[in-house]
Order: structure tokens, then C-alpha cells, then sequence
């Protein structure tokens, strides 16, 4: 963990992504970050696909029947049926089956960028509306396997961002993986609000992937006042099976990896999670994505495959891009 | 031509070269049994004998891996579990990991465009605009993991086990944090990277 009490950023590496914690008390920085990486802990420990001993896996082992779980848990696949809810099962957390069978059974850095052995991509699977979940204990429908990661870092960055406004009282940001939640103003309590990004707020820098961003490759910088921003994208998290592409983001209406016109979504909502739901839900659905997202007056980003930029309104109008401040 | 044997003695012949044929044939077969037996129980033996070889191997190796469990989860390298190897069953170590329960069951995170969240439980929902109905299970969430933290059993008949949450970790608790003395000139925070992953 690389901490800059200079700077008030710390930086490490969990859920298998890259964290990035920026705290306006500087002083604070130490407890943040650890705070921060206990709660990463916690998820990873519950959440995870990946690891035997969590509480998802042991509930995926276990289909049919009720398993006590975490409520760190109980909330994370609450949130994900909520987003399978708003998005008509677009983002839909029954897909790890056929994210194992298409090759992603651990955690990404373990699995072969390339095999020649073909994916066996299932097509059918119960429906998500088949997942039970109360406050003790969870579900998972015979014939399925729950997978967060489409809702799961999302939420982890709401959660660290919560919890340490709660317990510390300093506004933060964190970015989990390009998911990022903001609590306060970075220029304090008493500065003005960023409830509006605009002049002030947090610079976040848009790439499409980790790598791009390491390259000096950026789709641009914005400013972030209070709430969620994230960025989805099918560029990254790619292997090949059978000589086959694929991908992490499924389509849930066909099982493979979706394949529709844009290449990388970012969207700014009240919550991390919010956001993340409206970008994957975008690049699923593809033709209709700026439509669906300009119906609900989200703002976002679109990339598509050639590299052109198309913002929606509520982006143009709420979302300050450094750069274009003067022109305000 | 003359017969060297009488018709009756030709049967007696065959029946007795039946008899013998019959227990040569048996003596074969149980024969070959026995060696095989015997030579499945060696092989047993020897595997046993890996096996135990192994276990050996591992339980030599298994204080070290017992002295980090205990270092990371601050118990002594005797409380981590550990099993004796025997000549059939292989050493188990029973690694204890480090585990804290930072996140308030009461916080609430929400996915819909109109959702909320809320750090704090039903107070600070309810002070953050939460409807009454999300504010409520908050309460009765918050209220029905405190009432059955470290109780097991209680969920119903399907269930294995009890979620046992581990003991809360207060900040007094936690280990004191180390803090860097370097001095802090004022240097400006590089912009936070969002990108897909």
C-alpha cells in the first residue's frame, strides 16, 4: 500500500483491481486507508466468486438451498437484483456459470489469455427473479451460480466511501477499479458543494482501461462533486477460447459476450453503484443504449468500437470536463 | 488296433484328469489370487507408507505455516487448528486467517437512479430523505444481526449452518496505525482514474 500523506492519497491493489483513496483531512489519510482495505477485506471474504471459503461461493455450492450469509452479502445481492430490476435483467447476477464455463472460473490474473479447448457457453439458466434473499441467508436457484462482479466493486466503493464518512468524518474519494464514489467537497466542509461537478470537485481522470490510462491513453478528465461515477468497458478482462475473443461482460439474453456498438461506458449517478448499473447496462444494450439512458436523463459517455464520444444531455449539462471550464 | 484301455477305464481316466485338471485350475486361480492379494497389500503398504511419508513432510512444514496464522490473527500459533497425521489420513492444518467486520449491517447502498445511500443507519437514513420502508429494514436488519451475532442455529430448517459474523472490531481495538512523519508540503493530489476493469 502506497500511502502520500502529502498528497492525501494511498493507493493499493484489492478485489483483484487497483484502489485509489483521496481524503480532504490529510491527517486521516492512514485510518482511511485502512478502514478502506478492511472493508475491501470484508467484501472480498463474503462477496467473492473466487474464493472457496467465502459466503457467495459457499451459497453457489449449495443451489436450492437457504445458506447463512454476511449482510455485507445479503446488501451486495440485493443491489445486484435491484439492478437486474431496473434494467429489465440487463445486468443480471446469475451469469456465473457461464462465466466459468466460458473460461473465467478464478480470479482474472490466473486465467490463460489464451486456450485453445472451446468455451461451452450455456444458453439456458433459471431466471435471476429465482434468487431468494433475506436479511440471514441467501438462495441460488439449482442450474445457476451468482456472479457480482457486475454490481460487486460498485458497491464496495460505496461502501468504503460510506464507512469512512461515518467513522471519520472527512470528505473522501475512492475509485475501486475505475469505480468511484465522492462523500463531501475536497476542499472541505465548508467549501462549496460539488452537488453540481463543476468548478471545483474531484479530478477524475476517463480512460478505457487501467492500461490505456498506464499509457498516457485518457478519454478525457472531469470534476466530480458528491455521488458515483463508473466506468464499464468491453476492452478490458480478454481471453481467448478456441480461438475465440471473449470477455467479462456477458448478455445475459444470449450468455456470450456482448458485442453490440460501444466499446467503454462512464456515468455519473447519486451512488457508485447506480452509476455502474447504467454502464453496463449500456454496453448490453447497444443500439438502444442512448435512448434508454437519455429516458432516464443519466448522465453518461459513450465510446463506440471506432472511438467516437457521444455524451447524453444530462451529461453535457451536470458534467464539468477539464478543459471546458472556461467555455462555461 | 488293440486298446490299451477299456472303455471303463478310459472313463476313469477322464474323470480323474478332470479332478486334477479341476483343482490345478483352482490351485491356479487361488494361486493367482494370492499373489495378487499380495502384492495389492504391498503396494497398499508402500502407498501407506508415501502417504505417511507425506504427512510427515507436511507436519514438519506446518508450525511455520501455524506461527504466521497466529502473527496475522494475533493468537498464538497453538490455537491455530491443527490436526496429527496418521498412517491413513494426512495432516490438516487449519490456517486462521486474519478476519475483521468493519461495515455496519445498517448501511445502505442502493442501485436504482433514485436510490439512496446512506452511512449511519435508520437515523441518518431517515435524515437523508430514506423512505420509511427502507429505514424500517434497516432497523430490523441491524436489529436481527446484533441479536444473533455469535448465536448459531437459528435459521431454518434447510441451512447447514448459522452465520457466525466474527467479533466487531472497535477503532479502539484496532492496531494503532502507522503514521508517516514525513513532512507535508502542500502538493496537489493527482486526479482519481476511472476506467473500465
Amino acid at each position: 500500500m502506497s500511502v502520500e500523506p502529502d498528497t492525501g492519497v494511498a493507493s493499493w491493489r484489492a478485489l483483484g483491481t487497483y484502489v485509489h483513496l483521496r481524503v480532504h483531512d490529510r491527517d486521516r489519510l492512514t485510518d482511511a486507508a485502512q478502514l478502506a482495505a478492511e472493508v475491501l477485506d470484508e467484501v472480498d471474504r463474503t462477496c467473492s466468486r473466487f474464493r472457496a471459503d467465502s459466503d457467495l461461493s459457499r451459497a453457489n455450492a449449495r443451489p436450492g438451498t437457504r445458506v447463512p450469509v454476511s449482510p455485507v452479502l445479503v446488501g451486495a445481492v440485493r443491489v445486484a437484483i435491484e439492478a437486474a430490476v431496473e434494467t429489465d435483467g440487463l445486468v443480471d447476477p446469475t451469469l456465473g456459470l457461464a462465466l466459468a464455463a466460458a473460461g473465467y472460473d478464478r480470479t482474472f490474473e490466473l486465467v490463460a489469455p489464451e486456450d485453445a479447448s472451446p468455451s461451452a457457453l450455456p444458453l439456458h439458466r433459471p431466471s435471476w427473479r429465482s434468487v431468494l434473499v433475506d436479511d440471514e441467508t441467501l438462495l441460488v436457484p439449482p442450474g445457476t451460480a451468482l456472479d457480482l462482479g457486475a454490481t460487486g466493486k460498485a458497491y464496495a466503493a460505496d461502501l468504503v466511501a460510506l464507512t469512512i464518512a461515518e467513522r471519520l468524518g472527512t470528505p473522501l474519494l475512492v475509485s475501486v477499479g475505475g469505480d468511484v464514489r465522492a462523500v463531501g467537497d475536497p476542499d472541505g466542509p465548508g467549501a462549496p458543494t460539488g452537488a453540481t461537478p463543476g468548478a471545483g470537485g474531484w479530478p477524475v481522470v476517463l480512460a478505457h482501461t487501467e492500461s490505456d490510462l498506464e499509457q498516457g491513453r485518457v478519454l478525457g478528465e472531469v470534476r466530480l462533486g458528491e455521488g458515483g461515477l463508473a466506468t464499464s468497458t468491453v476492452s478490458a478482462r480478454r481471453w481467448v477460447r478456441g480461438g475465440r475473443q471473449l470477455h467479462h461482460l456477458l448478455d445475459p439474453r444470449t450468455g456470450a459476450p456482448t458485442g453490440g456498438r460501444w466499446s467503454t461506458a462512464t456515468a455519473y449517478a447519486p451512488a457508485c453503484v447506480t452509476a455502474n448499473v447504467a454502464t453496463t447496462a449500456a454496453l448490453v444494450r447497444g443500439d438502444g443504449a442512448l435512448a434508454w439512458l437519455e429516458e432516464r436523463g443519466i448522465a453518461a459517455l459513450l465510446v463506440d468500437r471506432q472511438g467516437t464520444v457521444v455524451r447524453t444531455a444530462a451529461w453535457v449539462v451536470g458534467v464539468t470536463e477539464v478543459g471546458e471550464e472556461g467555455a462555461r | 488296433m488293440r486298446q490299451v484301455l477299456s472303455p471303463r477305464q478310459r472313463d476313469r481316466s477322464r474323470a480323474v484328469l478332470t479332478v486334477l485338471s479341476g483343482v490345478l485350475a483352482a490351485a491356479a486361480v487361488s494361486g493367482t489370487g494370492a499373489v495378487t492379494a499380495l502384492v495389492a497389500r504391498q503396494t497398499q503398504d508402500a502407498n501407506a507408507a508415501k502417504a505417511a511419508a507425506r504427512a510427515q513432510a507436511a507436519a514438519a512444514s506446518a508450525p511455520t505455516t501455524d506461527s504466521v496464522a497466529g502473527a496475522l490473527s494475533g493468537a498464538p500459533a497453538s490455537q491455530a487448528g491443527s490436526v496429527p497425521a496418521t498412517s491413513d489420513r494426512p495432516a490438516v492444518t487449519v490456517v486462521q486467517r486474519p478476519v475483521r467486520v468493519v461495515v455496519d449491517p445498517a448501511t445502505i447502498v442502493r442501485a436504482s437512479a433514485k436510490g439512496v445511500a446512506a452511512p449511519g443507519g435508520v437515523s441518518a437514513a431517515r435524515s437523508s430523505g430514506m423512505s420509511a420502508g427502507s429505514a424500517q429494514r434497516a432497523a430490523s436488519r441491524a436489529t436481527s444481526y446484533a441479536a444473533r451475532s455469535g448465536v448459531s442455529g437459528t435459521a431454518g430448517p434447510s441451512t447447514t449452518r448459522a452465520y457466525s459474523p466474527p467479533a466487531r472490531v472497535s477503532a479502539a481495538q484496532r492496531p494503532a496505525p502507522v503514521r508517516a512523519a514525513a513532512p507535508r508540503p502542500a502538493r496537489p493530489a493527482p486526479p482519481a482514474p476511472s476506467t473500465g476493469s
